[in-house]
């Protein structure tokens, strides 16, 4: 759509203003990622220590989540990275590997918390 | 309307899309402060849940805990990270605005690489102390 004689130097041609919001969007991305995996750690502390008493796979389970939630955190990261630099190159391509993974992750915990609350 | 833009020219869009870039650089510090607010909440929960933990276990007669001690750093190092993104990020927030104004906009790579090695620290240190602290 540009039809201006400067050449547009970076992003993927909508402009300078499009190139800022793909920018401040993937920030926001890379936060909301960041807060998911700080409550699967949180979660993961609770369910670890939450068991004053007793009961060995509870701690295992919130010691999994925890890890769960430091590698969803270091994905945050590197995916923020990776992205910065696709929307400089104007090579940004929509990947679902991640979004699938932290579902499933999380449909996993949900189940894991729902059969423990059942047979307790 | 253009003389208050003077490099207005850079945008394609020019003023219809200047305000959805300063509202979208408004919504990036809003995220950053709810991610700080979640920082400062599970910090404050370590520090604090782990000497509930211990103080109900004595008072129960139990053995106290070995290693309980270690989640008051931990949540500490938390906070204080939530409290250095409410700084960073404030500072990026008038950085960026600026930058929208010129026209010339740099994406930052300090804040968030920041923010995440030290969240990975402290989630590391988290998860040593409750894999290891004994039962």
């Amino acid at each position: 759509m540009s039809t201006t004689s400067r050449p547009i130097p970076r992003g993927r041609g909508g402009g300078e203003g499009v190139r800022i919001r793909d920018h401040l969007a993937n920030v926001r991305t890379f936060l909301a990622w960041l807060r998911a995996g700080l409550v699967l750690l949180a979660m993961g502390y609770a369910v670890a220590k939450f068991q004053v008493i007793e009961s060995l796979p509870n701690r295992y389970l919130g010691v999994l989540a925890a890890v769960a939630g430091w590698l969803v955190i270091v994905i945050a990261g590197v995916s923020f990275i990776r992205m910065r630099r696709a929307i400089e190159a104007a090579e940004f391509a929509p990947s679902v590997t991640w979004n699938l993974g932290l579902s499933l992750l999380t449909a996993g915990a949900g189940a894991a918390i729902l059969v423990y609350l059942v047979r307790s | 309307m253009e003389e208050m833009q003077p490099d207005a020219q850079q945008k394609t869009g020019s003023e219809s899309t200047r305000a959805r870039e300063h509202l979208a650089n408004e919504r990036t510090l809003l995220a950053w402060i709810r991610t700080a607010i979640a920082l400062m909440g599970l910090g404050f929960v370590v520090a604090r849940f782990g000497l509930f933990l211990r103080e109900i276990s004595a008072i129960g007669g139990h053995p106290v805990q070995s290693g309980s001690s270690y989640s008051a750093p931990i949540g500490i190092v938390l906070v204080a990270s939530g409290l250095l993104a409410v700084a960073i990020s404030t500072f990026r927030f008038f950085q960026a605005r600026d930058q929208i104004e010129k026209g010339r906009f740099v994406p930052e790579v300090f804040p968030e690489v920041a923010i995440v090695l030290v969240t990975l620290v402290a989630g590391a240190a988290l998860i040593a102390y409750l894999a290891l602290s004994g039962n």
